[in-house]
């Protein structure tokens, strides 16, 4: 079934003075079903924290539309749009952004407390998203207590707790040392094996690898994707390395 | 590295950190202004020339140092919010490869340009301001109101030396606190990680306990002129238990609160309550700053209104009956009785009247001693514990007279047997039947209508009980001056010959003043122990005198006040706002919309705002009896009107503190967006 619908979505920023226009997105079309898992690769200013962004519906295409679930996302009006966002998307930040006047728990729950949530479906839902993330030691922790790797699974676990229909992270290992990465991979992986819909974005291949289809974004563009089908990760790895190498070679080919 | 260089760079940095400078430099232009203005009005020649004027200098020149004091504290403390924003700067330039000395010359530079600025304008608009006030205190005072410049070289060259010293020893206090810091220190400073506050309850209680001590000792204390230093420990009692109830009570409060799920797991609680546990430890000194500043700021206020209700009645002031009064003491040698003396008296005001023109129309004499003592089972207990400051009883006041003075005052026909006296007590009656005053022992008759003869019966009268007390004759008065002499020596008071002469209707203050004078010298010339000689005039301009300098002086420390508290909220709330940019913004990315945002932010701003409010509130509810019994000294019988003062200065403290929560909402609003 299909979750998310990309459909010929524009972006142009118009800086503030002198009116020149940068072009992010120019015309990205692309769609995502449920349970699916997709990294978006791209270098770093190809676009994809602008894509992130629409989709996240915290910011506007210029043209171009975004159905999650049929609905028109770009359509939903300012006052609602908090509340959707809540409701159906979860976020995992490169930084993590957790909160750090909030223990762990707390943060955790800050989206069914924006939704109010009563606190015993809380604790309810909490019990078994910290248990699969190995998490629950650290509960009444602050931020400032634990490592990057255990701040990231804090996030996953918060970006889980409201039951979303996707999950969108941005660059989520790109503060993690490489062991905390493979872990933090490993439980996206268990996550989406339980059926949870995961859109990504990262430069990194080994992140990539993970995914179930692989998008590459270019100058704003969807470039190529890649099915991962029956292939290992390490097979993949390979893969998407090989392709970013054409990727590179058409770039130099051009210039 | 040359100096046009640190020139420049000192430029940029004030440039750069310009929200941050602005309230230092306002500070250190409203200080020097106010420093010029009292220091210009105590050596305003013009101010000399009006009755009263030479009190008012010496007054303002005491409010000088009260002044110089509190501008020196402010400073300082305003200095210290700047530099604690400025070390990570600095922190910055020393990794970078900027060794401390540059920094400090640097430093040196910046101090220089703000100090010069300063003082320009300081002295400038202190120029104008001090004109117009000469004009406001001349008008007070019924002088004429004279236009023209004045500029007081002497004024500009004390306010320059001083705040010369001021800035030289704020830069010594940073440039060592830069030698003194490493340069990871320096990044540090400002953003420490703070760990979430532990609940001290027992600090909580005892914040509570003294609080309550403070107040039970302001709501009891009876006299707080003899009980002033009482007054003084509870003053010290209420700061402290504040500043403990803000650092620990009120984490306290918040931690019950956040124990609470189901209050605090709700969308209009879990992120104000959060956010205040967290930085309370650093907020709570600063939410304990702000009350003790409003509450300074109120009390000086409704003293500053009061003084002003009280100026506008002039004839309040006249305590004396007569145009002119004289006081003199009986001399020791008991031969001599009153009556010689008011004879010679007489003779001398009938010839001072005809020097001077005027016809003297009445002429009354009374003898009496002011005796102050402790009130004692069967009468009144004369000890030198009765002066004393920590006294746990207040004094009770004693007017004695004779009966011959006491019938010649009021044309009375009293007669007293010998042991036998009339006694009205101003609050409560006498009660007893027989009085004991040391080693005598009279029988008491109660008179509730006598005369009170005192000239400062009024004012006395409401600070301590006060009794009028007639007795036989001249004889027993002495004896009693006598006895008590022996018991408090240095504290003994005398007889006194009180004498109220009235001239013939019309006779201007300039007759009244010339009268007064020219009887003093005849009485000096006659060798009389001259207590007082003053005429109406002199004493109610010598009273309009020390009302507008004391008006001026709180006035101009109310203003001050109010300024640090206005720039302590600012700096506050903007370096408040820096630290939640990031939280609201990670706040709006997981979820939460503008209408949201703005509303938890407005909920936290207004907890911030006005809780110190509230508790100001408190405070001076429970102080107001103490402020009150104190204002009888300056408003006397208008003491009926002081609850209004209070209830001005708190309206006018509120606008203002309104006003800047709304400026600083918004500035806080546009940070954090
Ligand atoms: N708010 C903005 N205003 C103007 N230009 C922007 C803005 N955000 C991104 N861009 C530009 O859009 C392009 C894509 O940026 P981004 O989506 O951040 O790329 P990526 O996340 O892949 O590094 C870049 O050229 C960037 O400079
Ligand atoms: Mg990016």
């Amino acid at each position: 079934m299909t979750l998310l619908q990309v459909q010929h979505v524009m972006k142009v920023y118009t800086t503030r003075f002198g009116g020149n226009q940068v072009e992010a997105l120019s015309d990205v079309s692309f769609s995502v079903d449920s349970g699916d898992y997709i990294a978006i690769m791209g270098e770093s200013g190809s676009g994809k924290t602008t894509l992130l962004n629409i989709l996240a519906a915290l910011d506007k295409p210029t043209r171009g539309s975004v159905l999650l679930n049929r609905k028109n996302i770009v359509q939903i009006p300012e006052k609602e749009i908090s509340a959707f966002r809540r409701n159906n998307l979860g976020f995992v930040f490169q930084d993590f952004n957790l909160l750090d006047t909030f223990s762990i728990q707390d943060n955790i729950f800050v989206p069914l407390v924006l939704s109010g949530k009563k606190h015993k479906e809380m604790e309810q839902k909490l019990k078994p998203i910290a248990e699969k993330l190995g998490i629950e030691h650290i509960l009444t922790k602050f931020p400032y207590e634990i490592s990057g790797g255990q701040k990231q699974r804090a996030a996953v676990a918060r970006a889980l707790i409201a039951d979303p229909e996707l999950v969108l992270a941005d660059e989520p290992t790109g503060a993690l040392d490489s062991k905390s990465s493979d872990d933090l991979l490993q439980h996206f992986d268990y996550i989406n094996a339980e059926g949870q819909t995961i859109l990504m974005v990262t430069h990194s291949i080994k992140a990539a690898s993970h995914a179930k289809r692989v998008l590459f974004i270019k100058d704003g563009n969807i470039f190529h994707e890649l099915y991962k089908g029956e292939m290992s990760n390490e097979e993949m790895f390979q893969k998407i390395s090989n392709t970013l190498a054409i990727l590179a070679a058409g770039e130099d080919g051009n210039a | 590295m040359r100096n046009s260089f640190y020139w420049k760079m000192a430029a940029d940095s004030i440039r750069k950190n310009w929200k941050m400078y602005f309230p230092f430099i306002i500070s250190c232009i409203s200080t020097i202004m106010m420093t010029y203005i009292i220091q210009a009005l105590s050596t305003n020649p013009g101010l000399s020339e009006i009755p009263g004027g030479e009190n008012l200098k010496t007054i303002l020149s005491m409010g000088y140092f009260v002044l110089i004091l509190f501008s020196t504290i402010f400073l300082f403390y305003m200095n210290s919010f700047l530099m604690k924003n400025r070390k990570r700067e600095f922190g910055v330039y020393n990794i970078l490869g900027m060794d401390k000395k540059h920094i400090m010359k640097m430093l040196a530079f910046e101090t220089f340009y703000i100090a010069v600025c300063s003082m320009i304008i300081g002295l400038i608009a202190g120029t104008i301001l001090n004109k117009v006030c000469v004009l406001l205190i001349r008008q007070m005072m019924g002088a004429d109101v004279a236009l023209g410049f004045e500029f007081s070289s002497e004024a500009v060259v004390w306010t320059l030396s001083f705040f010369i010293i001021i800035f030289l020893l704020i830069l010594l206090g940073n440039i060592s606190q830069i030698r003194l810091a490493n340069p990871i220190d320096l990044l540090k400073s400002g953003n420490v990680g703070e760990q979430e506050p532990k609940t001290k309850w027992v600090l909580s209680i005892v914040g509570v306990l003294l609080t309550g001590w403070g107040y039970y000792i302001a709501l009891t204390l009876q006299s707080p002129i003899s009980g002033m230093p009482y007054a003084f420990l509870s003053a010290v009692l209420i700061i402290a238990g504040t500043y403990l109830l803000f650092t620990t009570g009120s984490i306290a409060v918040l931690k019950i609160l956040k124990n609470n799920k189901k209050y605090y797991y709700q969308t209009s609680h879990f992120i104000p309550v959060s956010g205040m546990l967290y930085r309370m430890k650093k907020n709570a000194v600063g939410l304990g700053n702000i009350t003790v500043l409003s509450v300074g700021v109120i009390l000086l206020l409704s003293i500053a209104v009061s003084l002003y209700i009280v100026s506008g009645n002039k004839e309040a002031d006249s305590q004396y009956a007569g145009n002119v009064i004289s006081e003199v003491r009986l001399p020791e040698d008991a031969d001599e009785t009153g009556e010689e003396i008011k004879a010679k008296l007489r003779e001398l005001i009938d010839q001072t009247a005809s020097e001077t023109n005027n016809t003297v129309t009445d002429v009354s004499s009374y003898t009496y001693l002011n005796l102050v003592t402790l009130a004692a089972d069967d009468g009144f207990e004369v000890t030198k514990d009765a002066y004393s400051m920590l006294a746990k009883q207040s004094p009770a006041s004693l007017y004695l007279t004779d009966q011959e003075s006491y019938n010649q005052l009021t044309s009375d026909n009293v007669s007293l047997d010998e042991n036998e006296v009339y006694v009205h007590g101003t609050d409560d009656e006498y009660t007893k039947d027989t009085l004991s005053l040391m080693d005598f022992q009279f029988s008491v008759n109660v008179m509730e209508d006598m005369e009170e003869f005192s000239l400062d019966n009024e004012t006395t009268s409401l600070i301590s009980d006060t009794y009028y007390i007639i007795v036989e004759d001249i004889e027993t008065l002495r004896q009693i001056e006598q006895q008590q002499k022996e018991i408090v020596e240095d504290y003994a008071a005398s007889t006194n010959v009180s004498t109220q002469i009235s001239l013939e209707q019309g006779a201007d203050e300039q007759q009244e003043i010339e009268f007064g004078e020219q009887l003093r010298s005849h009485m000096e010339q006659e060798g009389m122990e001259i207590v007082v000689v003053d005429s109406r005039t002199e004493a109610a301009s010598d009273l309009q005198a020390l009302r507008s300098g004391v008006l001026f002086i709180v006035l101009n420390l109310a203003v001050l006040l109010l300024l640090m508290t206005v720039l302590i909220i600012y700096y506050k709330q903007t370096s408040e706002a820096y630290d939640d940019k990031e939280r609201f913004s990670i706040l709006q990315k997981i979820g939460l919309n503008q209408s949201e945002i703005k509303k938890a932010i407005k909920s936290q701003i207004l907890t911030v705002f006005f809780l110190p409010v509230i508790v100001t509130g408190i405070h001076i509810l429970a102080i107001f009896l103490l402020m009150r019994k104190l204002m009888i000294l300056v408003m006397i019988n208008q003491v009926n009107l002081f609850p209004i003062s209070v209830l001005i200065a708190f309206l006018v403290f509120l606008i203002v503190y309104v006003i800047i929560y709304r400026i600083t909402a918004r500035v806080y609003y546009k940070i954090v967006h």
